[in-house]
């Protein structure tokens, strides 16, 4: 049998054996204000029910297993007295996962947890990726984005065409939600790439653009019709859509994003901007691999903004064609 | 003419009448943000259900934010206004936005707000769609 002295193995080595030894463990999400009004979001796993009578129960907001440092929720808490606790699903993990970075005091994780990204394949075989964003704040705003994730990856198998899959994607939320009102507090902008046989394809839900820059440094920006999800009914938004063909040629480049990453100021209060955006995927083209690219223009975009810091989400999704 | 004004963000909203053809213009300035939109919501909401206005021009010209709560004001009254009632002889009216700066504008675009409201440079070519 092994042994352990706490006393003598490092904090997080007890973390990790804690946390490993007593397992599956319920997550929960719990939302605090500091006495500012500043909104924080966090997970915890040390987290259950302990008692009937009285009623109890607990989470543990204390330190940070990995950085030993006090964790904003218990501040927050010290300060407020109030917190809501929900339970983290499995279609939430994502977001979730993010709301854990540990980001500044202050920094308000319910916006960090707006972005996602993912990639699925279509019925008829085709890799897709897609992009999201979801407007508004709060708990809500974020569990509609898992929803939608959820969503967009149990259709996408099964429908025709993006154009239908986003078609789809709105139906099925509008369908869930209580009342139309309710529903349009938040909504989700979403971009979808397919890659088949027919070529590139673009098809977008109120999303920002889609960036193309040929392999000669001309560029443009692709915004085909199409209305974010969750805004309107069926019959207009179905009539709105619209799925384009993408002619691309070896070493053309096509990027993703969110417009956390155009709206990212420097000092000025200038913004990056769709031009500069395609100006530092220009001043890269010798870069042949996306990652490589990809981290080029976050780093142009750091150099410009002079901080790696972003006030809202920042997604980023580069392709290059071979 | 009505003003009301928000303390924590700064943001006003106020209504005059036309005389011709029944057309009300509202004004908008500040930022229009989750704080302010139920403000605006029951502005909106007393013009079309208390008054039963429904020739509608927003003018925007002074607005400098708009949230996505705030996009969800116009959303969720728009089918309402356009509707036609079936108890009396109007016909069904519209709300049309005027006058949007041009990042106003770019947010609105780029979400598909072009397809479902129409959209006018000027407050004066917004009321001349009207008659």
């Amino acid at each position: 049998m092994r042994s352990f002295d706490p006393d003598v193995i490092p904090y997080n080595e007890i973390h990790r054996l804690l946390v490993g030894g007593v397992a599956p463990r319920p997550i929960a999400l719990v939302s605090t204000l500091d006495k500012e009004g500043r909104s924080n979001l966090s997970p915890f796993s040390f987290f259950n029910v302990f008692g009937v009578n009285p009623a109890v129960l607990c989470f543990s907001p204390s330190y940070s297993g990995k950085t030993g440092n006090p964790k904003h929720t218990m501040l927050n808490l010290l300060e407020t007295k109030e917190c809501t606790v929900s339970i983290v699903t499995f279609e939430m993990v994502h977001q979730i996962s993010l709301a854990s970075a540990p980001y500044e005091r202050g920094v308000d994780e319910f916006i960090k947890s707006g972005d996602y990204y993912d990639f699925s394949t279509l019925w008829d075989g085709s890799p897709m990726i897609a992009i999201g964003d979801v407007s508004g704040k709060g708990i809500s705003a974020s569990l509609y984005m898992a929803e939608t994730k959820g969503v967009v990856q149990a259709l996408a198998p099964v429908m025709a065409s993006m154009a239908e899959l986003l078609e789809g994607t709105n139906g099925a939320l509008l369908h869930n939600s209580p009342s139309l009102t309710s529903l349009r507090r938040s909504f989700v902008t979403l971009g979808l790439v397919s890659l088949g046989k027919k070529g590139v394809r673009y098809a977008r839900a109120g999303h920002t653009p889609l960036l193309h820059v040929r392999a000669d440094g001309t560029y443009r920006f692709l915004q085909p019709l199409g209305m974010a999800v969750g805004l309107i009914r069926q019959p207009i938004f179905v009539e709105a859509q619209e799925e384009i063909s993408i002619e691309v040629q070896p070493g053309d480049v096509l990027v993703l994003f969110s417009d956390g990453i155009t709206d990212a100021r420097n000092a000025e209060g200038q913004e990056v901007g769709y031009d500069r955006l395609a100006e530092y995927v220009r001043d890269n083209l010798d870069v042949h691999n996306a990652r490589d690219l990809t981290l080029k223009m976050l780093a142009s975009v750091a150099e410009f903004t002079n901080s790696g810091n972003f006030d809202d989400d920042a997604t980023l999704v580069v392709m290059r064609c071979l | 003419m009505m003003q009301q004004q928000n303390s924590s963000s700064r943001f006003e909203v106020s209504e005059r009448s036309e005389t011709r053809a029944d057309i009300t213009v509202i004004e908008l300035s500040g930022q229009l943000d989750a704080h302010t939109a139920p403000e605006f919501e029951r502005f909106l909401e007393r013009v079309v259900r208390d008054e039963g206005k429904r020739k509608l021009v927003l003018d925007f010209h002074g607005l400098e934010y708009i949230s996505s709560a705030g996009l969800g004001v116009l959303m969720g009254l728009i089918e309402e206004v356009r509707a036609v009632d079936s108890n009396s002889s109007t016909t069904g009216g519209d709300m049309k936005l005027a006058a949007l700066p041009e990042k106003i504008f770019h947010v609105l675009d780029l979400l598909g707000f072009p397809i479902v409201f129409q959209i006018f440079p000027t407050v004066r070519e917004a009321e001349a769609a009207f008659l």
